[in-house]
């Protein structure tokens, strides 16, 4: 079974109808009993990330993330995405840790007066190694915060894209864990094919 | 990131419009269609504007439920927004974003509170505006009456101080004519602003298109009219820009 997490704010049916076109079955819950059973699990974005970590609290689905994380696929969407790593800055609540990074404002570029950067429209991504498949097509961003690693953090596989000239982390991979910092689910055709992909 | 060409479609319950300066509308067929049509050419992003003059909000989340599910692309809903519980059954049915009007003279301190659920990045801030005689004026859409009582340039760098994703702004003045976009406006304006800024009203062709985005450090240009009607006799055809007329964009 496949779930979408409702987490009571964000944007679930955009999700919802990207999957069931490609005739995916799912469940939008908070349920622990059927999240438990699942075997992958999508975090939805469009959400200030702090506010999903509190949500998260209130619904007690922050511990039980953390007890099924290791035997379940947990792929999560822009700020979805963003609450895996330790800490946010944006509303300040700490993440659930399952990666070594923080979650930054965007680094300006020239043109943009500092912590006042966003990113928003379409853009590539490149695998950081060559040994990565290659992902083709455009996507969807659209965000003020990214993800900065630590650098003790080293297990995972790592696509990125750019904001004016800075290079940040587009998508990851880290055993069972997805991370996208883009919408696959408002990406047109590229954004389903990664979704298929991601999902079989 | 390349200039974000976008739909601006109207909306009253699931029939879309086109109008010239926000009044006289042509009907141009059904919504859902024509987010299947935009489906096809894989566009950048739907604005879907409510228009109707019903103030009853009720039935506008079921609509945008509809669409979210259908759509492919980022969608950003506005128009009758006039409080809280409007913007969360918006996001709770399937906007990506969420775009303020009225809101912002009526109520600023909502904006950052928004912000603070659903994130920055999903509120955009629309202002409407009117050209009389090479001045600019704020215009109140829905009472239909300019404001004076702001001047342009000050209302936006205050507007700046809250917490908002993007900024749109809109001309009546050139909306449906295929006046061309406002240079002038953004060289008035918009030059100093370091924030996505969205241009709508009056784009001519994809040549102005072209040359706007060439020359104006735009994050989108949003359009109406050109890829609603056809030909001389403007005959009603949806569409928008096709693989070989990217390709020279």
């Amino acid at each position: 079974m496949i779930c979408i997490l409702k987490i009571g704010i964000g944007n679930i049916n955009s999700l919802a109808g990207r999957l069931k076109k490609i005739n995916i079955n799912f469940k939008i819950t908070d349920n622990s009993k059927i999240l438990i059973k699942s075997k992958i699990i999508i975090i939805p974005g469009v959400a200030n990330s702090s506010a999903i970590i509190k949500q998260l609290k209130k619904k007690k689905l922050f511990i039980l993330l953390n007890k099924i994380k290791s035997k379940t696929k947990i792929i999560g969407l822009c700020a979805g995405m963003q609450i895996f790593a330790n800490s946010l800055e944006e509303g300040g609540e700490k993440g659930l840790g399952w990666i070594k990074a923080d979650v930054l404002k965007l680094k300006s570029g020239k043109n943009e007066s500092n912590g006042k950067a966003h990113n928003v429209g379409w853009g590539k991504i490149f695998p950081y190694k060559k040994k990565y498949p290659k992902i083709r097509g455009q996507f969807y961003f659209n965000h003020s915060y990214s993800l900065k690693l630590r650098s003790s953090e080293k297990n995972l596989k790592i696509y990125y894209s750019m904001h004016e000239k800075t290079k940040f982390v587009a998508m990851f991979v880290k055993k069972n864990l997805y991370g996208i910092q883009f919408h696959p689910e408002r990406s047109n055709k590229s954004g389903i094919n990664l979704l298929k992909q991601i999902l079989n | 990131m390349k200039t974000r060409i976008i739909v601006k479609i109207l909306f009253d319950n699931f029939k879309t419009y086109q109008g010239v300066q926000y009044e006289n509308y042509t009907y141009l067929g059904d919504l859902l269609n024509h987010i299947s049509i935009l489906n096809d050419y894989e566009v950048d992003e739907i604005i879907c504007m409510n228009i109707s003059k019903n103030p009853s909000f009720y039935t506008v989340p079921k609509i945008i439920k509809k669409i979210s599910l259908e759509c492919n692309a980022p969608l950003s809903v506005g128009g009758n927004i006039n409080n809280l519980s409007n913007v969360k059954a918006l996001f709770k049915n399937g906007a990506d974003k969420i775009i303020l009007n009225n809101l912002v003279y009526k109520r600023p301190d909502l904006i950052n509170k928004i912000s603070g659920i659903y994130g920055a990045q999903s509120v955009v801030v629309n202002l409407d505006y009117v050209e009389t005689n090479n001045n600019y004026y704020l215009y109140n859409n829905s009472k239909k009456v300019i404001r004076k009582e702001f001047e342009v340039g000050s209302f936006i760098q205050n507007l700046l101080k809250l917490n908002f994703g993007e900024l749109m702004f809109s001309s009546v003045t050139r909306d449906g004519t295929y006046l061309g976009l406002d240079y002038k406006f953004f060289n008035k304006f918009l030059k100093n602003i370091h924030k996505p800024l969205i241009l709508a009203g009056g784009t001519k062709s994809l040549k102005d298109i072209n040359n706007i985005q060439k020359k104006l450090k735009l994050s989108g240009i949003a359009v109406g009219s050109l890829f609603c009607f056809y030909g001389k006799k403007q005959g009603i055809l949806r569409t928008y820009i096709n693989n070989e007329e990217r390709k020279k964009i």
